[in-house]
């Protein structure tokens, strides 16, 4: 037998009743919920992320150029890179003792269109992506050997291409990938690092004189054209990096160096502080989270119109049901009651429903930015938005509940017992 | 004291061509606890407003309606609700179940908004109407003689000391009416509670020790002849 009877049955009842309605009202509401929650949850989070300082390094002392340009490609990965530096430049960073670690880039060449990234084994063993953490390659792999046309891949790298410890590739020249361009050297997967979370799950970590040797690349540190030769050693003076990445001892370091290298120098560029950086390319497209903003606000309006809209339709139908109850005994302000929480209860269910939305927007989301830039968002990451959005529209649903219930309190008793009849 | 006394009682309405339709004109009539009576009115008699006024579902232009000696004048609305939802049980000439329900839970929709809902009592008076096989079923999976009996069932589930009949067996045919109108009569005697029916149907009033012409207490009936739609 059934459980007893009580409001919450007369709820539910209604609510099977117009299954349809409530069905399409739940869908349009977790909708607005899913929606609206995910443009301030990823908004926040993909800020978090990017401006977070979770790059384990100060600063990027790179080409002239735009700071932004110079973390875009040498932290997350993306971009072109801006222009080469002299070897000189980073020995000058290496040697300084207000310099904690200095960590040399060179980019030019990528697989499949992931990144190969030429460094050193330092970023191995001093470098620390997140306090405590370095870059470890898992179980069964090792470091590459300086000397020897080896790789060190990306956990992400790793799994999309498919390559495993052991197997032997040959990188494609440019930035971005093209069939055509395939470098005749061949490398050797050493290692596959644990993954980090961070952008470097999808590059390849080669040595850095395998970037200098590589078929078709000169270098011109020196100012004139330099070729590599298969057996010779290169003099440092023609070396070149595309980025040098910095950790320094202290703030007050960094500002030197900003006003050193940015304000007084004239050939290179220090992107310094990187989470300010990122937090000025955020500020530049805030107008469009405003606009998203707007946008959730209204979805969130137009999903309690539908509360009320959908309620109100199916007032007419249940003025003899009214009529009937309150001839049983209910109050007037228990039939308002009952469709307020009628409304409620749609919120509240679409609300539900939205939370799922919200988890797989999130994880289609969290998927594109892992593959476009490697960082990875937290699923179960925690934002103010989860909280006040679904507040916000419970709150709305009852409130939208209150035109109908107004309807149904107003329902003459006499009049839908006899038209019922 | 009776357990419903009606005293210089009217209600009218106004019709469309803006004049005041009177319906109810009643100097006095008088029920007496646990009392079964039955009257009769045409169609338009003032039957269903006399039942509403008397279960204060409608209010009255003037007199006194008293309830186990409580006078509906002095109630609130929602004291009147009260009243109804304990004192007053009501069964419908079209039952006016409520079909996303069970049997069971529209008997206990009877016992909601009064002294609360009482799962056993519900189940005895479904089995006392011969339904205690159908409590899991809802009105439109029942004959039309079964929903009935639900109605009659849901009247007494809260205990009520009166139960208002408005043409309740006018959905049935005699042989039924017959039936449901003794089963009625039954429970209505074993819940020690009073009947008042109203029906258009002369037989009806055969079935009743005591039974009325509605025009007999219904003076508007009598100052109109040509009676009129009530």
């Amino acid at each position: 037998m059934s459980r007893k009877i009580g409001r919450r049955t007369i709820i539910l009842r209604s609510l099977r009743q117009h299954a349809l309605s409530t069905a399409i009202t739940v869908i349009a509401v977790g909708l607005a919920v899913g929606l609206t929650i995910s443009v301030f949850s990823i908004r926040q989070q993909t800020y978090n992320a990017f401006t977070g300082g979770q790059t384990g390094f100060d600063a990027i002392l790179g080409a002239r150029g735009a700071p932004l340009q110079l973390v875009l490609n040498a932290v997350f990965h993306l971009e072109t890179s801006p222009g080469n530096i002299p070897w000189s430049m980073y020995q000058q960073m290496k040697s300084d003792p207000r310099v904690e670690l200095a960590v040399p880039y060179a980019v030019g060449d990528n697989y499949y269109g992931y990144r190969l990234v030429g460094t050193t084994t330092e970023l191995f063993t001093e470098f620390e992506y997140r306090e405590g953490q370095k870059l470890t390659p898992a179980a069964g792999g090792r470091l590459f050997d300086p000397n020897r046309m080896e790789a060190v891949l990306g956990h992400y790298a790793a799994e999309k291409t498919g390559l495993t410890v052991g197997s032997t590739f040959s990188p494609f020249h440019g930035l971005y990938f093209d069939p055509g361009t395939e470098h005749q050297e061949v490398y050797t997967v050493v290692g596959i690092l644990e993954p980090t979370n961070s952008p470097t799950d999808r590059i390849f970590l080669i040595p850095i004189e395998g970037v200098f040797r590589m078929e078709g690349h000169v270098l011109r540190g020196s100012g004139e054209v330099f070729v590599p030769e298969s057996g010779n050693e290169i003099p440092d003076e023609h070396k070149e990096v595309s980025a040098v990445m910095l950790k320094f001892g202290s703030p007050q370091t960094g500002f030197m160096f900003d006003q050193l290298i940015n304000k007084q120098g004239k050939v290179a560029t220090l992107a310094w502080p990187i989470g300010a950086i990122m937090a000025d390319l955020f500020d530049k497209i805030g107008w469009m989270n405003s606009v998203l903003a707007l946008v959730a606000y209204l979805v969130i309006i137009v999903a309690a119109g539908t509360i009320m809209a959908s309620l109100y339709n199916t007032m007419n139908e249940r003025r003899r049901e009214f009529a009937i109850l309150r001839a049983l005994g209910a109050r007037r302000r228990t039939v308002f009651q009952v469709i307020v929480l009628e409304a409620t209860s749609i919120a509240a269910i679409g609300t539900l429903v939205g939370l799922g939305i919200y988890l797989m927007i999130l994880s289609v989301a969290a998927a594109i930015i892992r593959e476009q830039t490697g960082v990875v968002l937290d699923l179960m990451a925690y934002d103010a938005s989860l909280v006040w959005v679904p507040a916000l529209m419970v709150i709305l649903g009852a409130v939208t509940g209150v035109v109908p219930a107004i309807k149904a309190y107003r329902t003459a008793v006499g009049e839908n017992l006899v038209a019922g009849a | 004291m009776p357990l419903l006394t009606l005293r210089n009682v009217t209600k009218s309405y106004k019709a469309p061509d803006g004049s005041r339709l009177t319906v109810l004109d009643i100097p006095s009539f008088d029920l007496e606890t646990e009392a079964q009576v039955a009257l009769r009115g045409a169609s338009g008699s003032g039957k269903t407003s006399l039942l509403h006024a008397i279960a204060g579902i409608i209010p009255v232009d003037a007199g006194e309606i008293v309830i186990d000696e409580t006078s509906l004048h002095s109630l609130s609305e929602s004291e009147r609700d009260r009243l109804r939802a304990e004192k007053l049980g009501f069964v419908f000439q079209t039952f006016n179940l409520l079909p996303g329900f069970t049997a069971k839970e529209n008997v206990e929709l009877g016992m909601l908004f009064g002294k609360g809902v009482d799962p056993d009592w519900a189940e005895h008076l479904l089995s006392r109407v011969g339904l205690a096989d159908r409590m899991g079923y809802r009105p439109s999976q029942l004959s039309i003689g079964q929903q009935q009996r639900i109605a009659v069932a849901r009247a007494l589930a809260n205990r009520p000391k009166l139960v208002l009949a408005d043409e309740p067996t006018g959905n049935l045919d005699h042989r039924r009416a017959h039936e449901a109108l003794s089963l009625m009569r039954e429970i209505c005697t074993e819940a020690n509670a009073a009947l008042l029916l109203v029906s258009h149907d002369r037989s009806i009033l055969s079935e009743f020790e005591v039974g009325h012409d509605l025009a007999d207490l219904n003076r508007a009936l009598k100052d109109d002849e040509n009676g009129g739609e009530r």
